[in-house]
């Protein structure tokens, strides 16, 4: 048994980190039985290798990397606004301050938004124009048909946008008088419009 | 270094106080690779994981609560980044034989004792240590080169105090069996007849 403590106390009496109580015990076994010194010169030579098997490096080893990264370190933004708030917790005078600086924003930003009321007209959609002067040819295009497809064609046909589209998606175009046959005819023989009619006039607005 | 002149450097690291972070860096350089030399076997890597167990000194100077020696609280950091190098390689790479060493009947007598203590070198050691598992030649490290306490050693290893004294136990015998082994390849081991 007294063994077994021994041999369990042992590494630790080497190393210096045994309490005084058991430091003691180990020094009156190795009183009374000194055939253990053996194994405590044995485990003395085997810390004195271990010391010897670590390389001598300087203690500056690694510091020059180190510095760059230092000098090189930002804190992140989480850490700039935890730092800034974490300031308040402690000062709330400070924390108060912030909170006129928020109420003072908040007002100045109402007070431009009601500025801007008026710009609000450039979000409308622009009216149509009425084109006085041609006839007008009804046309209806495959819903498929692209928005610049249609432009083109209607410049292909000097044709103006003058109603539209109406619940059954009739579109008025009014072609340049004497050349409205002629610009159904051509409008007729795109893939993107299904049906097109001369019309006498834009129906009224439901 | 104590932990008080420690916990004065860490209040101006903490301020970016960039001689203070050398002076700390300084007294603890050589601690630290050696524990992570140790496990990682690597100049480079162990350097490597000692600059980046010091930034994160660096960066985080507070979370130091002057619980333990500041050296142990720091070789924990530098265990858990050389885990991280530990994961990236094969299991058993280099510890392959070393359970066969366990198997032979050690020369446990005074004798085979204070003659293998006469006989071990440096390199004997060395290439020992190197054939133990991770466990044992950190729990022969923190304890023959750290000099820590057993509390020390388990709260390092994170297992409990009986625990490191197996380990320890089953270190001795292997390293002991492997450097009785290895005399006897060079024909002068204890109770063997040269």
């Amino acid at each position: 048994m007294s063994n077994e403590r021994f041999a369990e106390l042992l590494p630790w009496y080497v190393n210096g980190s045994l309490d005084a109580a058991d430091r003691a015990w180990v020094d009156s076994y190795l009183a009374e039985h000194p055939e253990a010194r053996s194994e405590l010169a044995w485990y003395e030579s085997l810390q004195t290798r271990i010391h010897e098997t670590v390389p001598a490096v300087p203690a500056s080893i690694g510091l020059a990397r180190a510095m760059n990264l230092i000098r090189g370190d930002r804190p992140t933004l989480s850490e700039v606004i935890s730092g800034f708030f974490g300031r308040f917790t402690m000062r709330p005078a400070m924390a108060l301050g912030l909170l006129g600086v928020i109420v003072l924003q908040g007002a100045v930003i109402v007070n431009m938004m009601g500025q801007v009321k008026d710009d609000e007209t450039e979000m409308r959609a622009l009216r149509a124009k009425d084109v006085a002067e041609g006839p007008l040819v009804k046309v209806n295009f495959a819903p498929d048909a692209r928005e610049s497809d249609i432009r083109l064609l209607l410049v292909s046909v000097q044709g103006t946008l003058t109603g539209g589209p109406g619940q059954l998606g009739d579109y008025y175009v009014r072609v340049p008088a004497g050349k409205e046959a002629q610009a159904a005819a051509k409008l007729k023989d795109k893939t993107i419009v299904q049906a097109v009619e001369l019309a006498a006039g834009i129906p009224p607005r439901d | 270094m104590d932990n008080d002149r420690v916990s004065k450097l860490l209040e101006r690291i903490a301020k970016q106080d960039q001689a203070a972070f050398q002076e700390l860096y300084k007294a603890f350089s050589r601690k630290v690779f050696a524990y992570v030399l140790n496990q990682v076997k690597d100049q480079a890597k162990a350097e490597e994981i000692l600059v980046d167990t010091m930034y994160e000194v660096w960066r985080n100077p507070t979370r130091f609560r002057g619980e333990s020696a500041f050296s142990t609280w720091l070789i924990g950091i530098a265990r858990n980044k050389a885990l991280l190098v530990f994961r990236g390689r094969r299991p058993d790479e280099d510890h392959d034989d070393i359970d066969d060493y366990a198997e032979i009947t050690p020369d446990e007598g005074p004798d085979g004792y204070a003659r293998l203590a006469e006989q071990q070198r440096r390199e004997g050691v060395q290439h020992c240590m190197g054939k133990l598992t991770e466990e044992h030649r950190e729990c022969l490290h923190l304890v023959f080169y750290e000099g820590m306490s057993l509390a020390e050693v388990a709260a390092i290893q994170r297992c409990p105090e009986n625990t490191v004294k197996t380990r320890l136990f089953h270190a001795r015998q292997k390293i002991k069996n492997c450097l009785r082994l290895l005399l006897e390849r060079e024909g002068s081991a204890p109770g063997v007849e040269s």
